[in-house]
């Protein structure tokens, strides 16, 4: 990387840092410390609801799937604005009126102590490992494109999180996301414009959109009703919907960012930001994708897009092998940009049945040159032993790093790093906060001075941040990262929305109602995601939800205990 | 606490159900437009 390149990696970083330093001196009680004195505007509340979700992963493995897969992925957020609506007329208007620093602080005021403790600590849980893995996406890939240690890598991304969240509270995570979102999207459009003006003379736009169309790229929705395909229109409407009401709903990592808005109404507007702008943003970065894919159409791309792989199989005992496949692959790849440029010309000059012609031949080496990099990965596995080879997470990042100039290298090495930053700062944050209000102040030491209980929370994140790099060495072996952290999620999620269905939909519902529904809700997804593995992981969270819902209304039946009824027909008399 | 009357927040979830619309119908035209 170019001298000038880490400049602006650094003076970005430092300034991240800088800024959440300043804000130490205003965080002197638990309530400015967790929630900024619930006192934030909804456009930053709500840049910093999109910024958490969106890390570095979004960046690295999004884009890889554009370019593998096209738009199919973005199916997968298709229920979010369904979710977020359903939200803003439930749990925001309750959350606010309840007063509460965490979201499981409401299951104790509606259920009991031992159901608040269990989904708070499954929160931790989950959140904790998918943290890691938010740390171990780009810092892989970032060590491996750019020969950086894999751990000093880790480090220098948890490093400058752990040091403004610790001291900044929740107004330097949130002030930090309203600066990244900024540099993440400039950065988007400036890739995407770089792409544009880089297609070849003699190929337009449509020629270009026209050629990612006929490799099926611009899919974006498949109506097939299968539970074993990830991404359709169904299993993002209703599989989606679940993860994002859980996600949004039920995770404390994204609740404490509406919870620092001024009030219930700025709450909900920074939620419905989201609902806007999630699926256009999420197209941008698959678009990204697919005209990385076109770039390589017309540029000529290595074989493997993981360099360390690439020098290892060139020194092995299967280098002629390897080699053979990459002469191969380099022929193939030429017939492939000529039936490319064949289709753009006959596109401009109106010839159907050359257009045709050329579409059959450019198919045939689209998918030539497929299954020369899927022998190509075949021969990774078997040669190196590592079983989990792909390299989805390298495609974009190499791109950076070859084909950008000088400048916005730094800018999209300053992107991927902050997104990763930002989103971890929330996380350890909302991690920092529940560690302390739902189990230190309330089961060891609840009647402490706020200093005493800032002070603790401070520790708490230093002990988070720790935890997550630790995890993210481990996560770093697992296969496609991005499907890593979901999957985290999936175990957890369907099964804790349920318990906040069972809070807010019944009146009957126990304590011990809803805490044995969570337990058998947990343990039919673990049933289902270890005895039908083809099913989806998307389907996970419905299935949870469904069990917890079912078998909580079940065990209140016949359960005795005084319900304390603090749903949606009671809460607003009752707090 | 609800500054906003009801009317008005009804009216922002349609418009969020209306812009979801829009973007499903800008993606469907690209994915019918530019198949070969």
């Amino acid at each position: 990387m170019h001298f000038f390149d880490w400049a602006i990696v650094i003076a970005y970083i430092a300034w991240l840092v800088s800024d959440g330093i300043k804000r130490t001196k205003l965080e002197r009680t638990t309530e400015s410390y967790f929630l900024a004195n619930r006192s934030l505007p909804w456009w930053a509340v709500g840049l910093s609801v999109m910024a958490t979700q969106l890390s570095a992963i979004t960046l690295v493995g999004t884009t890889g799937q554009g370019y593998n897969d096209g738009l199919r992925f973005v199916q997968f957020y298709y229920g979010l604005p369904i979710a977020m609506i359903i939200l803003s007329v439930t749990l925001v208007p309750f959350f606010y009126r309840a007063k509460v620093y965490t979201a499981y602080e409401y299951l104790e005021k509606r259920f009991d102590l031992k159901t608040r403790a269990f989904t708070s600590f499954l929160f931790l849980l989950s959140r904790g490992m998918s943290c890691g893995a938010v740390v171990a996406a780009p810092a892989v890939v970032l060590s491996v494109i750019l020969g950086w240690n894999v751990s000093l890598t880790a480090l220098l991304i948890c490093a400058p999180a752990v040091a403004y969240t610790i001291l900044g509270g929740v107004q330097a995570v949130t002030w930090t996301d309203v600066k990244t979102m900024a540099l993440t999207v400039g950065a988007l459009v400036i890739a995407m414009i770089f792409l544009i003006l880089g297609l070849p003379g003699g190929v337009g736009v449509g020629d270009a959109l026209t050629i990612a169309g006929g490799t099926g790229r611009l899919r974006a929705f498949n109506f097939d009703f299968t539970l074993t395909e990830t991404y359709t229109f169904w299993s993002g409407m209703l599989g989606g919907t679940f993860l994002m009401l859980s996600y949004f709903g039920c995770d404390q990592s994204q609740v404490q960012r509406y919870l620092t808005a001024r009030s219930v109404d700025d709450g909900r507007t920074s939620l419905l930001m989201s609902a806007y702008w999630k699926i256009p943003l999420q197209v941008l970065v698959l678009m990204v994708g697919v005209f990385t894919f076109l770039f390589y159409l017309f540029n000529q791309p290595p074989l493997l897009f993981n360099p360390v792989h690439n020098a290892r199989m060139q020194s092995s005992v299967a280098s002629t092998q390897y080699e053979t496949l990459r002469q191969e692959f380099q022929s193939t790849f030429q017939a492939r940009r000529q039936a490319a440029v064949d289709i753009a010309a006959a596109r401009q000059s109106g010839d159907v049945v050359v257009q045709a012609r050329a579409t059959d031949a450019f198919r045939q080496q689209d998918e030539t040159l497929r299954t020369i990099r899927a022998r190509a990965a075949t021969l990774v596995r078997e040669t190196t032993g590592d079983a989990n080879y792909n390299d989805v997470n390298y495609v974009f990042p190499t791109f950076i790093t070859t084909a950008l100039p000088i400048g916005l290298v730094g800018l999209w090495i300053a992107a991927i790093m902050t997104a990763a930053t930002d989103t971890i700062a929330a996380e350890l944050n909302s991690l920092s906060t529940a560690t302390i209000i739902d189990f230190y102040k309330r089961l060891f030491r609840p009647n402490r001075s706020d200093m005493h209980y800032v002070f603790v929370s401070r520790v708490a994140t230093g002990f988070w941040g720790l935890f997550a790099c630790v995890v993210a060495v481990y996560a770093s072996s697992l296969g496609s990262l991005i499907e890593v952290v979901n999957r985290f999620g999936s175990f957890f999620y369907g099964s804790i929305l349920g318990v906040f269905m069972l809070a807010i939909l019944t009146r009957r519902t126990t304590g011990t109602g809803a805490f044995v529904g969570l337990i058998a809700g947990m343990t039919a997804v673990a049933v289902v995601a270890f005895g039908r593995p083809e099913i989806s992981f998307l389907w996970h969270n419905v299935v949870g939800a469904a069990v917890v819902f079912a078998v909580g209304v079940a065990v209140s039946f016949f359960n005795r205990e005084e319900s304390r009824g603090l749903t949606v027909e009671s809460l607003k008399s009752k707090v | 606490m609800d500054d906003q009357p009801a009317g008005n927040r009804t009216a922002t979830y349609l418009s969020v159900i209306g812009v979801e619309i829009l973007v499903w119908l800008a993606l469907w035209w690209l994915q019918q437009r530019f198949v070969i």
